[in-house]
């Protein structure tokens, strides 16, 4: 593959020219309640050619399959011939690299029969069904990958990626006199069949909490002091400083660029956030991003103030800065932007029984169902709580919506513990041109001195 | 290929079927600062479903090798559901546009100057323009053993074009959209930029709105809101799993005896136009709602036979995965009411124009709390002025039964038509 890149890329006639492959195994498996959805194999394949000229904007040509790599570039230069711009796009200078990385397969899921597979799910998705006579239903999957990836460039770079992921989720429907609750578990990992053996206790989590839920209270509209567990402090970092980060979005968005400039204070002192495509075998760690950037660990907010962006090569310079090795991109199908990889707030000191000690009345709310940041304004699905009453923990309640202006709600974090870790579920983050990556955060528990409750999210 | 697989497939299975579909879409990306793109992607993909042993199997492939997706999916039948399928036979294809050569042979110059066509018509102005032009040539082909071999080929355009202003902080976007089978005429280019200049013009002056339930008038650009959930109830999937609210109340009145809606794969040169399904069915018009009574729900092969129902033509199929009933062309039949007799039926309320991530939260049972990003105060019959972002919230199937006027000019916002409606009791907060 590597000579067939290099003799499409010596035909290349544009200023920049890039070629990135993908090459995809795939298996999904769904049970819906007892009866099983599907069971399938796929197999995927596709080039995307990026080629950019001065004073023109990008061409980008994309097929499936893994031919006719010459007659691709040749595309994209001609496209990119046709759009001239009115400020030139300059790319950030990156190292010209040749590597390969070969992630540990960790028991290859593509030698593993579909049947064994199958039966794993139906194990799980009948322990949560005959767990209590009140679960009436489940929607479970189970969906494995291996993906090899290339990318090359007329500068002479070279890079090859290998590595597999396994994807767990489960959906658990609890039903008791006419009320119906809900909850959901995922779990992901960069690792293969040996790493599954070890998430059985996704499923039964979640099948607890839905029964548990259906005899919880409701949570009153008003401000609470609340703790904040890592899942749920992590979801609100990706949604409120996460995407307020992304320099390409940015770039679109002057009204919050200006709202949210490098060095205006968005919280307390305590809270410092990054992001780390770097990190070790998380579902958003990639050695180099979709253009071929090493990935790193970037400080995008240091002691309650906005340091850092995520770049791609373009917006990098744009503004004479290092690329950050965050343009991703869902697959080959789509271009890369400046995305989000494994998102983190940094650690604090002590345990989160510290944090809940010192709180009368409040919440400690748990997980995060889904967000949305508009305008400085952000709401939070956390997906379950429990009152806190004079620094005890004590009763399930509905999950609570969390919303209000986010400089404020983190200008009272006062207190972060030092139990970080980081969320392994499958989550995916969606943007229209770049598709569906997957994503990670961590965080340790940290604390609210009063945050904005709408009332549940029931 | 084709030929090729359905003969191994015939020898290592009972029945079998298939969907390849082939596309090409050019896009053309002029951003609001300035910047540009031009891309171009190529895709195949193949389905293939397999009867063995009388259990059914699927697999998905972007390649061409006809052994390797017919041994996946003879793997995949090895453990799935004892079939209830009964694949259709052939039958001669209706007729329908779903094809403009015109628009398959426009090159990047003819694509180019729509664009600047628009371009020049808005000006600089005050607002930062923004447009996005996509073209996708294909086809599509659908095979099974019962004799079915049928081909179409596809050609679609659709332009968005976006106007963004700041005010008091605040970015307003407007945005405008066209899209059909073939190259918009100059006459569909001019209609939209006269909404883009009207919507500027409305946005000069500031309103608003105090929390309550309020009359709304939805445009045609906020309606899937409203008919995302309609679909999703109406689908044999949700009949078979028991979370639809309308499929048992087949007969009776389940929305506004003001609405009609069909589902119409043969209108010509629209997103889901077509004159077979993805799993061989041949297409045909099917009336969902009369006067505000269920009529049909829509179901492909499996949903259909498991229902004990007749396949209504609506199965689709993406490249991996089972066949899933979807609807094609939704279209809600126009009323009477006039621009004007629309805002008097609002007479004190908002016209909603676009939400945000628009689609309940709750997709078929129906429920909403979503950002309306662009929305017009209304007071004694006209439009006063822009509203801040508010939230919206109610019950979709609900708001369909109070529907107290229909426009009498149906709107095409991708594979939907539909007219404007002013719907009583939306919650706004």
């Amino acid at each position: 593959m590597k000579n067939l890149l290099a003799d499409a890329l010596r035909t290349a006639r544009a200023d920049h020219a890039e070629i990135r492959l993908e090459r995809t195994w795939a298996t999904a498996i769904a049970y819906r309640g007892s009866r099983l959805e599907g069971a399938t194999t796929g197999l995927e394949s596709g080039a995307m050619a990026r080629c950019l000229n001065r004073g023109r904007g990008w061409g980008v040509a994309s097929c499936t399959g893994l031919t006719g790599f010459a007659a691709l570039l040749s595309r994209a230069h001609e496209l990119s011939l046709a759009v001239p711009v009115e400020s030139p796009i300059a790319l950030a200078e990156i190292p010209v690299r040749t590597e390969d990385h070969l992630a540990d397969l960790d028991g290859d899921v593509r030698g593993v029969p579909l049947g064994e597979k199958r039966a794993l799910l139906e194990r799980l998705n009948q322990e949560i069904l005959s767990s209590d006579r009140r679960i009436v239903d489940t929607h479970v999957s189970y969906e494995d990958r291996v993906t090899e990836r290339w990318f090359a460039t007329s500068d002479g770079a070279f890079l090859y990626e290998i590595a597999p992921s396994v994807r767990l989720a489960a959906g658990v429907l609890a039903s008791e006199e006419g009320f119906v609750e809900r909850a959901f578990e995922s779990w992901a990992t960069r690792g293969g069949w040996r790493s599954v053996q070890s998430a059985d206790n996704v499923f039964r989590t979640a099948a607890r909490r839905a029964v548990a839920l259906l005899s919880a209270p409701r949570i009153k509209a008003g401000l609470y002091p609340m703790v904040l567990d890592p899942r749920c402090m992590g979801a609100l970092i990706h949604q409120g400083i996460g995407h307020l980060s992304e320099a390409d979005a940015l770039d679109e968005r002057a009204d919050v660029e200006a709202r949210f400039p490098l060095g205006k204070r968005i919280g307390s002192d305590l809270l410092t956030v990054g992001d780390d495509g770097s990190a070790s075998s998380l579902p958003g760690s990639r050695p180099f991003d979709d253009e071929g950037a090493p990935t790193q660990n970037t400080l995008l907010v240091q002691h309650g103030v906005l340091v850092g962006r995520l770049h791609t090569r373009a917006t990098a310079g744009r503004i004479g800065r290092r690329p950050t090795g965050n343009a991703r991109a869902g697959s080959f199908r789509e271009v890369p932007e400046a995305r989000l990889t494994n998102t983190y707030i940094a650690n604090g000191r002590g345990t989160a029984e510290d944090l809940i000690r010192d709180v009368r009345h409040g919440l400690y709310c748990c997980d995060a169902m889904g967000g949305e940041m508009r305008h400085g304004h952000f709401s939070l699905r956390t997906g379950y709580a429990q009152v806190i009453r004079d620094g005890q923990l004590t009763d399930l309640a509905r999950p609570p919506v969390i919303m209000g202006d986010l400089s404020e709600i983190l200008g009272r974090l006062d207190a972060v513990a030092g139990d970080f870790r980081w969320n392994q579920q499958a989550s995916l983050c969606a943007r229209a041109h770049s598709g569906r990556v997957p994503v990670c955060e961590g965080a340790p528990h940290v604390r609210l001195d009063g945050a904005p409750v709408a009332g549940d999210a029931t | 290929m084709i030929a090729d697989l359905l003969e191994r497939t015939a020898r290592r299975a009972s029945h079998a079927d298939l969907a390849l579909k082939t596309d090409e879409t050019t896009t053309l990306q002029y951003t609001e600062r300035g910047s540009a793109c031009a891309t171009t992607a190529a895709a195949q993909g193949l389905n293939l479903r397999v009867v063995c042993e009388g259990r059914v199997g699927f697999a998905g492939s972007t390649g061409d090798d006809a052994e390797d997706i017919l041994g996946r999916a003879i793997e995949s039948a090895g453990l799935g559901e004892f079939s209830v399928l009964q694949l259709p036979p052939p039958a001669a294809l209706p007729a329908v546009i779903t094809h403009v050569p015109r628009a398959a042979a426009a090159g990047l110059p003819e694509l180019t100057a729509c664009c600047d066509l628009v371009r020049d018509r808005l000006g600089a102005g005050a607002a930062q323009l923004g447009l996005l032009l996509e073209r996708s040539i294909g086809s599509v082909r659908v095979a099974n053993t019962e004799g079915v071999d049928a081909s179409y080929d596809v050609s679609m355009v659709s332009l968005l074009v976006t106007a963004a202003r700041v005010s008091d902080g605040r970015r307003v976007v407007i945005e405008a959209r066209l899209s059909g089978s073939d190259l918009p005429v100059l006459q569909d280019l001019e209609h939209l930029v006269a909404m883009v200049r009207q919507r500027l013009a409305w946005t000069e002056r500031s309103a608003a709105l105090n929390a309550g339930r309020v009359r709304a008038l939805f445009l045609p650009s906020a309606l899937p809101t409203l008919l995302l959930a309609l679909e999703q109830a109406l689908a044999g999937s949700a009949a078979i799993h028991g979370t639809s609210p309308l499929a048992s109340r087949r007969g009776t009145r389940v929305l506004s005896d003001l609405l009609s809606v069909t589902d119409d794969p043969l209108v010509d040169g629209r997103p889901g136009s077509r004159p077979i399904d993805d799993e061989g069915v041949v297409s045909r018009p099917v009336p969902l709602v009369r006067g505000g009574v269920l009529e049909n729900l829509i179901f492909d092969l499996e949903t259909a036979a498991r229902l004990g129902a007749s396949p209504t033509g609506h199965g689709r199929r993406a490249t991996f995965g089972k066949p899933q009933p979807a609807c094609t062309n939704l279209m809600v039949e126009p009323g009477e009411a006039t621009w004007e007799d629309l805002l008097s039926a609002v007479g004190d309320g908002l016209v909603l124009e676009r939400v945000w991530n628009q689609g309940p939260a709750n997709m078929v049972g129906g429920t909403f709390a979503l950002p309306a990003v662009l929305a017009w105060r209304v007071s004694g019959g006209e439009v006063v002025g822009l509203l801040p972002e508010l939230t919206v919230a109610g019950n979709a199937h609900d708001l369909l039964n109070r529907v107290v006027a229909v426009g009498r000019e149906a709107l095409w916002v991708g594979s939907r038509s539909a007219p404007p409606l002013v719907v009583d009791g939306l919650s706004v907060f």
